[in-house]
């Protein structure tokens, strides 16, 4: 019954950086943008420094002044994206059901592996301690029948934490919450169910759904259920690769207004596009690229290009979209690039020569990366750009998103 | 210029000429139709700068001169026009185009700006008949490429002659499509846009003539009739060595009826397209039958389909549109296929018959989907 388990990793970025240098454990440590450069804004502040009151999202400045001790860190995303990956190893031990639901959260299904490791909590309690030694990294689980318990419990106690919400407890743990706690309500939803008369997750139970469907159709039906503790929803291991379009994008360190340097983005941009998509066995024919300048407008424009997979492809018609819908100067503050029109590639056999050539410079490439960490190889054009991490591997994160 | 016409003659005239006005253009004299009046005949000339047509109509020339005339109004109102004559007379800037009580004035675009449609010197390098013709282009342009950025070559198809046989090859680079001919004429190669090709088969069809010519000259390539000329850009480029790639070892040989293979992949394809699975239809060929299968979320399709079977048992995958646009090609009862193996080609020719020849290459299957 109590089945599924949903770990958070707590304080992710910051705790990242705490478990590569041991002399930054104890201490206040907040990742955040290049104040330098910008009005940098808090990415995460690890618990030392969220008892100072420093929060997500919150302006440097603001940060500094409620932990004036703290050390601040320029964010490294291939450190996380690593990270991420080798947490996702551990996890992978306990269970073949494993679903990623972000770069720090992901949910498992351990139906049937009580034999090998005991039941639910005991696993819970062997990742936790797995997570531990072995990355020096905390991490909450939530223990429950479904994913929507299990990842609203792992939210119960933070750092490092185990909860267990079983369907009966509710209306005693969950209903009292308000309700823009519960999956699925944002904000603005939750304005709008405050009109209502609607504030805690309880009141929402309590609604007749068909009150919900009339004001807010197919999503009125879904939060219903969610704020009763309903979930059908499997733990799904290949969500990530049944999408209809693989995108990445990219909010710039600084802002680029050369050619040079916003081709290197796409270049790179591109790479991991191609990288996903290859690796779930899939070809697309429609490249977009999202451009957005600092006045803060964005612009977003497409292509069909043949079927492909292929950086090189995905490059070559991201930068002919940059090339008619920029003029070289405008100073870009965010860009990105995506392939949709997806379609499940089952190798269909070329008689070009070069064709199947680009398709095993690209499948080692893979290769390589997969075994030996993203930065074992890059492309020259890639060499050396501050903009894309050090060494100009892929950056991915908060900032650098899959969508 | 004044001239008179039969509303009937000039619409079928106008119907040919506009199909190759640039839809899109910021050159204005594009958008119109040139009026050549000359000697005894009427030409209608039309282009978008990569191909244009003249067609020459007879018509009563009072009194010569050309003049271009926006497509925009005109063409639609000529549709209307009453039956009979039509008679259009030009006074500097203007056109009045008469037709029974009816009266329209236009002003016309200078016929001096309009661009060359065929280049004036081209050299004649083959005479084919014209149903034959088309045919072949019918039976191969479908495997050509809609779209390739890196060899924009494949949206054309090649025609070309080589001892003493014409050849008209469409490939994409997952298929071939070749059609040859008898044909006792030097050797050429141009590789013709498939649009043009599209074009040109339907206004051959109102062409009088049996057969027409095909010259070449200033990188365009130029097929006429006794009433018309169209020219076209070649690509430029080369296609792989098409004869050499189709000469294949079978692994096993199928002989079966055309229309029994067809419709099993037909329907087999129903399943096949839904899903994101490259319309994968499995073939497994042997024992004297073919077992065509497919499977997607939307179900499962299996079928048994007779046929005389020579070498080893093969499974092979392949894209259910390529095989179905092959086979509706065929226009014999009975087709012979080749396969070489599960990653190797499938090669289909009508049974007893060399000139017509159908390349397909398979879809790589993986482990679960034996």
């Amino acid at each position: 019954m109590l089945s599924i388990l949903h770990v958070d990793m707590n304080a992710f970025y910051a705790s990242c950086h705490q478990a590569l240098d041991p002399s930054l454990k104890g201490k206040p440590v907040i990742v955040a943008g290049d104040p330098k450069k910008r009005n940098g804004i808090v990415l995460t502040a690890s618990y030392e420094a969220r008892k100072f009151g420093v929060k997500t999202a919150m302006p440097n400045w603001q940060a500094r002044k409620l932990c004036p001790h703290a050390v601040f860190i320029k964010p490294d995303y291939r450190l996380y994206v690593a990270t991420s990956h080798r947490v996702l190893e551990i996890l992978n031990r306990f269970s073949p059901l494993v679903e990623v639901f972000s770069i720090d959260e992901a949910w498992l299904d351990v139906t049937g592996c009580e034999g090998l490791f005991g039941d639910a909590v005991t696993i819970a309690e062997k990742i936790q301690r797995a997570v531990m030694e072995e990355l020096s990294l905390p991490c909450s689980v939530g223990v429950s029948c479904n994913k929507l318990l299990a990842k609203m419990a792992s939210d119960m106690k933070k750092p490092m934490g185990i909860t267990v919400i079983t369907p009966e407890d509710v209306p005693d743990v969950i209903w009292p919450l308000p309700v823009d706690e519960l999956y699925g309500v944002g904000p603005r939803l939750a304005e709008r169910l405050k009109k209502m008369n609607i504030t805690t997750i309880g009141d929402l139970a309590g609604v007749p759904v068909e009150m919900l469907e009339a004001a807010f159709g197919l999503v009125g039906r879904h939060i219903h259920q969610w704020a009763n503790g309903i979930d059908d929803s499997p733990v799904d291991p290949h969500s990530m690769d049944d999408a209809r379009s693989m995108g990445h994008s990219i909010t710039l360190p600084r802002d680029v207004d050369t050619w040079d340097e916003a081709e290197a983005v796409l270049l790179s941009l591109a790479e991991q596009v191609g990288r996903r998509v290859r690796r779930g066995n899939y070809v697309g024919r429609v490249v977009t690229v999202t451009l957005r300048d600092s006045s803060f407008s964005t612009i977003t424009r497409s292509s069909s290009i043949p079927y492909t997979s292929a950086t090189e492809d995905i490059y070559a018609a991201a930068k002919r979209l940059l090339r008619s819908n920029w003029d070289g100067r405008t100073p870009l503050r965010l860009l990105g690039v995506s392939l949709s029109g997806l379609m499940r590639e089952f190798d269909q056999i070329s008689v070009f020569e070069a064709d199947e050539k680009k398709k095993r410079l690209n499948r080692v490439i893979d290769e390589i990366r997969d075994r030996f960490g993203d930065d074992a190889i890059f492309r020259a054009k890639l060499k050396s750009r501050d903009l894309i991490g050090q060494k100009g591997s892929p950056a991915l994160g908060p900032l650098a998103r899959r969508n | 210029m004044q001239f008179s016409i039969e509303k009937d003659q000039l619409l079928s005239g106008i119907s040919a000429a506009e199909r190759f006005i640039a839809s899109k253009t910021t050159m204005p004299i594009l958008s119109g139709i040139k009026f050549s009046a000359y000697g005894s005949s009427l030409e209608l000339s039309a282009t978008d700068l990569e191909m244009g047509i003249e067609y020459r109509l007879p018509a009563q020339i009072m009194e010569e001169g050309d003049a271009v005339i926006s497509t925009k109004v005109f063409t639609d109102i000529a549709r209307k026009l009453p039956q009979g004559p039509v008679m259009f007379r030009r006074k500097e800037g203007q056109i009045t185009v008469e037709a029974g009580d009816f009266r329209l004035n236009m002003p016309v675009l200078e016929a001096g700006d309009f661009p060359e449609v065929v280049p004036p010197e081209t050299k004649p390098i083959l005479k084919f008949p014209k149903e034959t013709f088309k045919n072949m282009v019918k039976q191969t342009i479908f495997a050509r490429a809609e779209d390739s950025i890196s060899r924009p070559v494949l949206t054309g198809e090649l025609l070309e002659a080589r001892n003493g046989r014409f050849h008209v090859v469409a490939l994409d680079g997952f298929r071939i499509a070749w059609r040859w001919e008898e044909a006792e004429v030097p050797d050429f190669s141009v590789i013709v846009p498939g649009r043009a090709l599209v074009e040109l088969t339907r206004a051959l069809s109102d062409a009088g003539e049996e057969s027409f010519e095909i010259h070449t000259g200033r990188n365009r390539v130029v097929f006429c009739t006794e009433n018309l000329v169209m020219a076209t850009r070649v690509l430029e480029g080369k296609f792989i060595d098409y004869e050499q790639v189709v000469q294949v070892e079978p692994r096993i040989t199928a002989v079966t009826k055309t229309d029994a293979l067809l419709s099993s992949i037909e329907r087999a394809f129903i399943v096949a397209r839904e899903g994101n699975k490259n319309n994968l239809v499995k073939f497994r060929i042997g024992n004297n039958r073919m077992e065509v299968s497919a499977e997607t979320e939307m179900g499962s399709v299996y079928e048994k389909v007779q046929c005389e079977t020579s070498g080893d048992e093969l499974v092979v995958a392949f894209n259910a549109r390529f095989f179905i646009e092959a086979l509706r090609s065929v226009e014999k009862p009975e087709i012979e296929l080749k396969f070489a193996g599960e990653v190797g080609p499938c090669v289909i020719r009508p049974r007893n018959s060399e000139n017509h020849i159908n390349f397909i290459l398979p879809v790589r299957l993986r482990s679960e989907d034996y």
